[in-house]
Order: C-alpha cells, then structure tokens, then sequence
C-alpha cells in the first residue's frame, strides 16, 4: 500500500512541479492586459489599411 | 531637441523606409489596400531577388499576400520608430549596422507581443518562413549577404555586428538580405527578455549624463536611480521629453535659486 502511494506521488510530484513552472512561465510572458486589449484594434488598423491608426497604436504599444 | 516625431507616408512601391534624426520624420510605406497585395511583393521580388522569388506560391490568393505585406509593413514601421528611441534615449553606441540590429531587436520584440492576438500569430509564422526565408534566399548569391555559420547565439550576433563593417558600400538587395537574416536569427531566437527589460538593460549600457543647453537629458545607470521629481510623462514617440527637464524645473525641484 505505502509502496503504492509512494509511486503515484513519484508521478504526481514531478507534473505538479511542470505544471505550476509552465504557468508562473507564461504569467511572466504574458502582455499587459492593456496591451492585449489593443492588439485587435492593430489588426482592424491593418484589414482597414489605416496606417495612421495603426502607427499611433504601435506607439502606445511602445509606451507600455 | 525636437520632442514630435513627423509621421510621412510615402507610396508602397518605395522600398527603403527611414527615420531622420536630423529633421525627426519617420518616412514610411502606407499600409496596402484592395488589390495591391501581389504588386507589392513582385516589386520586392523584382528589385531585390531579380524577379526570382515566387511569391504567388508563398501567398495563394491576392487578400493573403496584401495581409502579409501589411504586416511587413507594420515591421519595417516598429524598426523607424525604434531607432527614433535609441537616437532619442542615446542608445546607440555602435554604427550601422549595430544600429540596425537594435532597431530589429525592438521590432522583433513588438511582433512576438503582437502574436498573442492569433491573427497575428499566424502572420508572424508566415513572415518567418515566407519573407526571412524564401524572399532572403532568392536574393542572388554574389548580393546576398547572410551572417556568418559561427553566429549561434544573440550574445555572439551582438559582438559580430558590433564590429562588422562593410567592405564597400552594399547594393539594396544586398542590405535588404542582411536585415531579414537578423530578422530570421531574432525571430528563432527562444529566450529574447521582453521589450521593458530589453529597454532597461539598453539603457543601462549608457554613459552617465549628457547636459543639453538649458535641460538636462539623463542617462540613467536604473531607471529606478532616477529621482521621482525628474520623471517626466513617457511618450517614446517623443522621447526627448521623457528625461528632460528644464532648468527652472531642477531648479524648483532643488530649492536653488532662479537663474
């Protein structure tokens, strides 16, 4: 029984370990909320070709 | 010091795009409409790659191609607006094509940030595969310049470009094949820090001070060793303004008396 449990921790231990690593990761990666919020409003500039728009949001990108 | 950066749009078919430090103009394509997508890329094809680079198969319809070149262009506009900054913030402590790699650097770091929209993300792909690599390599071997096989990590491209030096003056196709290459080379590269900490650690590359007429630009060692009363509201669109101050505001802020 103690054998048992002392190998599904041996599986268990090293996902947890990989999983909360992955995710401090990809908390450090990720934009700024506000820079996410902007990025659709790039890509409507681009579709739109309103190349004004999109240099101002570029520097706004820039500033965050 | 100017502290407004002129915006000029000029037409798609104009291959090179600039930034003047000497008149603070950023002169840059006008993003694509309708219809110009496949025009834009044949005229790359034409003058950089003798007309060698089959771009209808790397972009199959005429809105994929105009998107793609679109992106492109938003690149090429992220790269001007960084070498406004480093010109402004003076981060430039090697010539070109040094200069050239920071400018990429920055622009690189603002389309990895713009590839958490998914749209974006698989125009990043195509860019990579399309454009800094079968564009890159249709341009002609005796015009093609590619870096070194040696250059394996960021640290080693910076020390080779720090130095590199153009043995004679390099034709369009030439320049044009270098740039994508350490585009290719940025865009592979996994650990790039991110755009505020490559800023910071720019700027920490820098002399101390320099003292302007009645202002004082700071070069700061850390951003966090600049005194609160100096900080100005950032705009790295006007850059100057951002560590610059005037006299009768130092003066204030010291409790000197007015000069």
């Amino acid at each position: 029984m103690t054998a048992h449990r002392s190998s599904r921790a041996f599986y268990i231990f090293p996902a947890v370990l990989v999983l909360l690593t992955s995710f401090l990761r990809s908390a450090e990666e990720e934009p700024a909320d506000l820079t996410l919020s902007v990025l659709p409003k790039l890509h409507e500039a681009m579709v739109e070709a309103d190349t004004r728009s999109a240099y101002d949001i570029i520097c706004q990108l820039y500033r965050q | 010091m100017p502290g407004v950066i002129e915006f000029r749009e000029q037409d798609p078919l104009e291959l090179l795009s600039l930034y003047s430090s000497s008149n603070d103009t950023i002169t840059i394509s006008r993003l694509l409409r309708k219809g110009e997508g496949r025009p834009y890329w044949e005229n790359w094809s034409q003058k950089i790659a003798g007309g060698k680079w089959d771009h209808p198969k790397a972009f199959i319809t005429e809105e994929e191609a105009r998107l793609a070149g679109n992106f492109a262009i938003l690149g090429i506009l992220s790269h001007e607006i960084a070498h406004a900054i480093c010109s402004e913030h003076w981060l430039n402590i090697h010539g070109d094509p040094y200069e050239e790699l920071l400018a990429d650097e920055y622009a690189v770091r603002m389309m990895k940030v713009w590839a958490h929209y998914k749209p974006f993300a698989r125009l990043l792909e195509s860019y990579r595969k399309n454009v800094t690599g079968g564009l890159r390599s249709a341009v002609p071997q005796n015009e093609r310049i590619d870096l070194p096989p040696a250059v394996g990590t960021l640290s080693e491209l910076r020390e080779y470009l720090a130095e590199f030096k153009f043995q004679s003056r390099p034709s369009p196709a030439g320049y044009i094949s270098l740039q994508l290459d350490r585009q290719r080379f940025l865009l592979g590269e996994k650990n790039l820090n991110s755009l505020s900490d490559f800023l910071a650690r720019e700027m920490a590359r820098r002399s101390p001070r320099h003292w302007t007429n009645d202002s004082i630009t700071l070069d700061t060692v850390k951003r966090i060793e600049v005194p609160e009363w100096i900080l100005a509201n950032a705009n790295p669109c006007a850059p100057s303004r951002f560590w610059q101050i005037t006299d009768a505001t130092r003066r204030s802020a010291l409790r000197l008396p007015a000069a």
